[in-house]
């Protein structure tokens, strides 16, 4: 070997040294970023990635009995033609893979408490929650069953057939497709199979969105401070000007002398709680401690921001109001906002000889049939009911083995499950059960908590629907098949959360609404007081309270079918009328009714509708809630007599205003601002009065409007100041403080000029948050109460501050079942959630705009599909080996 | 000309061509050039480390064993890049990616640049690897350099 001279030393040295570290440096993760080389260089990078599909692609797979084709069109919807069922579904779990794969691994991983398996011990408390709430243990159990009664019935047997030859579909893509989406590269996760659990854990996913909460302990920290009659004066039931959603039952319009609105004002105000005090004086220490621990959860915050504006809206008209004679249906579903969205848009064919099928609808990624959409026969549209599906209990402890259950000693049983970890050793994690459900407050208890101040209160647990064998997949698998109302309703007796209002309509020209789901029958006997029943606080499970009897029997739930009045409406309002036999039992929330209100009034206003009509109703952003509460104002204004002159302009400006929460105009401002702070000008001081400052929240605005159209005076009294102040007093005075406050932020005296967009914005979020693939924040019309929902909270902590809404219509459809040909649907994002892809967010462009799509239901015959409509072109060549 | 008479004119005309400054330059790029290519359709980055190398056994003197490597692959990597963004459409990738890291997208046009670059850097550091590793056990191949 030649003797290694001074210069070879030097740049030998040099070069391995930056050799080394480039390589090196690019080899590992660093800084919270996954390993940039394996990312962005040639070879296993994510150059390769499919961003959108193939032109045309053709894949040969011997497990498909039959040739099947699917059209993308222009929007990336996927047209999917077969003669069986099961080829159609395999192509569809294809698709779905396909479009949104990332999107499915985190639905799954989260509601089944997997997220520790591909993103470490950093989620492992995420874990635990997920399983405490017992969506996989059901999740599975749901399988087995499924399994079980595939045995001996047909159509489980083909439920169960369909499922397997979706998730069939899944996986060829899985095993099929080598570089998987960015998301997946920026985690450094790969894929493992999906499951037809996986597939049944989406229906746990959907009842947790809609039914999961602490109401329950919320409203007992409340009554405690307040006592029963106070709280029965806010939350009772029914709420003030509800239209129903069936209309059979009478309606509470004609009355406004509520029940719980007969109170006394001195003795509410100045005595201070009062009732029945029927648990240890610490029960709310307890709650408080584990209420406050849950809403440290994302998952938590998540669903307490958007929970104002979860809800829906759907309606339908009979023939004698359109064009065709046949019923026209419309739905559009209020969710949270993420991109990609939750809805995937799918049209099934099935060209075959005994049962054709042919299926529109918007699906669950992860779920082979529609949740909302029709068939060649029917449609239906959903909206949330609010039924209260879960209950907590509280139980005096004995020891760590043994509680106390209706005056027993009884002994807990237990789930016990193993938690994968990426880069960990797999975490055995314990679940304890009551006779009820699984305990929570251990969470306080364990090493997770403070360890300083460990949990010594009574044991919690809670009894949720969701924590059961339910049969939705069936459901919607009925749904998909129905032909007629009494098929449908067979569907609707095997779905049973989240309950829904299901709007329906037929080619037979049939309409008709059900709010459906199971409901639970509490026993509410040898309760201290009959208010604090029905699920509306946590039960003493010590005592044998509020135990799970029965079930409101499927066909006892309210219903109505072709009414004369020819049209039906549901948004999220109380479900049935005071003539229904448990009016007030399967609700403990609902929302303010507004939205129902309008759009009653618009299907009244007029005696024949188009789907252009119907766009337009649900494109409403006209403010019941400023119609009806502004001319208060006005009188209030127009009789001070020492109006500022900037105050005379905007009342001058006010007056004019059509009620439009517009996004280019003044008025929505002012009007957002005032009725905001009016809340807190009315009930500010009472709440803190009862040491209740931050419950304003219970107070709903159309209990304002009650006060207001009753002269119910007493509330309007500042009771902290010597002084005795009226309604007129206190609007003026807010109206004072609003348009000072908006001065003062726009820097200027011109109302004109305070744009609605300016405060008021919408966003959209991508799944993991990361901002560079979100979209947004667009100015935005409308808020929380327009039939157009946008959530807007302008007024917080004192300060006026730009609200960015981040949830509302996750879709909209409209249906007119005698013109198939002209139905329409958008989403607030696209098809496919793969960023950059064409279909990443296109549709949001038409959503924004106010704009729709065809959903090209009619073309059932692939050869009919126009050249000009069809982007991209999958053949599937069954019978061959791969 | 028999063919046997064309071959060897054939290879006394590249041979002439290796020694002359151009070709000294251009035998060890192109190699790497191909290498570092063909390697590509390997999943392991880091394989790029061989072209350099490769290059740098090629090389005649130290500075185009560097040289060789790192415009071999530099070139090599940003063709790659270049066509992937025009096949697959996933220009958008560096974009959001620099938006996720710089909280905006400006810098996202200029990754393709810098991390070919990075390759050409490594391959050139593996290039004066190749090099004195070639200077040490097979002297015989050395060239009059230094």
């Amino acid at each position: 070997m030649k003797k290694m001279q001074k210069n070879d030393i030097i740049t030998g040295s040099i070069g391995l040294l930056l050799c080394t570290l480039l390589t090196v440096g690019f080899s590992l993760p660093m800084m919270g970023l996954p390993a940039l080389g394996g990312i962005f260089f040639p070879g296993d990078g994510v150059w390769e990635i499919p961003i959108d599909v193939q032109e045309t692609l053709t894949i040969s797979e011997a497990s498909l009995s039959a040739d099947v084709t699917v059209y993308r069109d222009s929007y990336g919807v996927p047209h999917i033609y077969g003669t069986n069922e099961s080829d159609v579904m395999f192509a569809l779990g294809y698709c779905q893979a396909q479009d949104r794969l990332f999107m499915m691994e985190m639905a799954r991983r989260m509601t089944r408490g997997q997220m520790s398996s591909i993103m470490g011990d950093s989620m492992l408390e995420t874990d635990r929650l997920n399983l405490a709430m017992l969506k996989e243990h059901y999740s599975v159990q749901t399988y087995l069953a499924l399994v079980e009664g595939a045995k001996t019935d047909p159509e489980l047997e083909d439920v169960l057939l369909q499922l397997q030859r979706f998730t069939d579909g899944v996986n060829f893509f899985i095993d099929y497709e080598s570089i998987l989406p960015l998301e997946f590269q920026l985690l450094g996760i790969g894929m493992d199979h999906w499951s037809i659990v996986d597939t049944l854990s989406m229906a746990k996913y959907m009842a947790e969105d809609l039914t999961w909460g602490m109401d329950d302990l919320y409203n007992y920290m409340v009554y405690d401070e307040i006592g029963l009659t106070a709280f029965n004066y806010f939350a009772g039931h029914p709420r003030p000007y509800q239209e129903p959603v069936t209309v059979d039952y009478g309606n509470y319009l004609d009355n406004e002398s509520y029940i719980h609105m007969d109170y006394n004002f001195t003795q509410l105000t100045e005595l201070g709680p009062q009732g029945a005090q029927p648990a240890p004086s610490s029960l709310k220490d307890n709650f408080a401690e584990l209420s406050t621990f849950l809403e440290e959860f994302p998952q938590e915050q998540r669903r307490q921001e958007l929970g104002p504006i979860i809800g829906s809206n759907n309606w339908v008209v009979d023939g004698n109001m359109t064009d065709s004679g046949l019923p026209i249906i419309a739905n559009d579903m209020h969710l949270g906002w993420n991109l990609p969205g939750i809805w995937y848009q799918a049209h099934l064919v099935i060209s075959d000889d005994e049962n054709s099928l042919n299926i529109w609808g918007f699906f669950l990624p992860g779920v082979p049939y529609p949740l909302v959409g029709q068939n060649q026969y029917v449609a239906w549209g959903f909206t949330n009911t609010n039924y209260d599906v879960l209950d907590w209990y509280y139980y005096t402890p004995i020891n760590d083995t043994h509680y106390i259950h209706d005056g027993v000693a009884t002994a807990y049983e237990y789930i016990n499950h193993s938690i994968e970890v990426m880069n960990g050793n797999d975490i055995e994690y314990q679940i304890k059960l009551t006779k009820e459900g699984p305990v929570f407050s251990d969470f306080l208890s364990d090493s997770f908590s403070d360890v300083d101040s460990p949990y010594e209160g009574q044991v919690i647990a809670c009894q949720w629907l969701a924590q059961s064998v339910t049969w939705e997949l069936q459901a919607f698998y009925r749904y998909a098949h129905a032909t007629n109302r009494a098929e449908f309703n067979a569907g609707s007796e095997k779905f049973a959360t989240p309950a829904q209002n299901h709007a329906y309509a037929d080619i037979y020209g049939n309409i008709a609404i059900r709010p459906t789901g199971k409901v639970p029958i509490r026993d509410d006997t040898g309760l201290s007081h009959p208010g604090l029943g029905n699920g509306t606080f946590p039960y003493n499970g010590s005592a044998g309270e509020g135990a799970w009897i029965g079930w409101v029997p499927f066909e006892d739930l309210p219903e109505s079918i072709n009414p004369d009045q020819h049209y039906l409406t549901s948004a999220n309002q109380i479900v049935a009328g005071p003539d229904y036999l448990a009016s007030n039992s399967l609700q403990t929330d609902y929302s303010q009714g507004y939205r129902a209100r309008r759009i009653n009034t618009l299907l009244r206003s007029q005696d024949h509708f188009t789907i252009a009509d119907m766009k337009s109703i649900q494109l409403d952003t006209y403010s019941t809630k400023a119609g009806n509460l502004t001319s208060f104002l006005f009188d209030s204004l127009n009789s001070a007599n020492d109006l500022s002159t900037l105050e005379q302009t905007v009342l001058e400006m006010m007056e004019d205003w059509n009620f439009q929460m517009d996004q280019t105009k003044g008025e929505p401002t002012v009007f957002q601002l005032w009725i905001e702070m009016l809340k807190g000008s009315i009930f500010a001081d009472e709440f803190a009065a009862w040491g209740m400052e931050d419950y304003l929240g219970y107070v709903a605005d159309a209990h304002i409007e009650y006060l207001l159209r009753t002269g119910d005076e007493p509330w309007f009294d500042n009771i902290s100041t010597p002084a005795v102040e009226n309604s007129s007093i206190i609007l003026r005075d807010t109206f004072g403080n609003a348009v000072d406050e908006l001065a003062a932020y726009f820097d200027n005296t011109d109302p004109t000029t305070w744009i609605w967009g300016d405060l008021h914005q919408n966003y959209f979020a991508h799944l993991t948050n990361i901002p560079a693939l979100g979209l947004g924040p667009y100015p935005a019309n409308g808020t929380g109460d327009t039939v157009n929902p946008s959530r807007s909270r302008i007024w917080r902590n004192g300060e006026l501050q730009v609200s960015i809404n981040g949830g509302g219509a996750s879709e909209r459809w409209v249906c007119d079942m005698g013109a198939f040909d002209q139905s329409v649907s958008v989403v607030p994002s696209g098809q496919r959630g793969v960023p950059g892809s064409e279909h990443y967010a296109d549709q949001l462009a038409l959503f924004l705009a106010g704009e729709y799509h065809l959903n090209y239901f009619t073309i059932v015959d692939p050869e009919d599909f126009a050249e000009e409509i069809i982007e991209s072109t999958i053949y599937f060549i069954g019978g061959t080996s791969a | 000309m028999s063919s046997e008479e064309k071959s060897q004119d054939l290879m006394g005309k590249i041979s002439s061509l290796l020694v002359t400054p151009w070709g000294q330059w251009l035998f060890p790029l192109g190699i790497v050039a191909i290498v570092a290519g063909l390697l590509t359709l390997i999943p392991v980055w880091q394989l790029v480390i061989l072209a350099g190398l490769i290059g740098g056994i090629l090389a005649s003197k130290r500075t185009i064993a560097f040289l060789a490597g790192f415009f071999g692959t530099f070139v090599t990597w940003g063709m790659y890049f270049l066509i992937m963004q025009l096949k697959f459409g996933t220009g958008i990738i560096p974009l959001q990616f620099s938006a996720l890291i710089f909280g905006n997208e400006s810098i996202g046009p200029f990754f393709w640049i810098i991390f070919s670059l990075i390759g050409g850097i490594i391959s050139g550091s593996a290039g004066w690897i190749g090099y004195i590793l070639k200077s040490q056990f097979l002297p015989q191949f050395l060239s009059a350099d230094e």
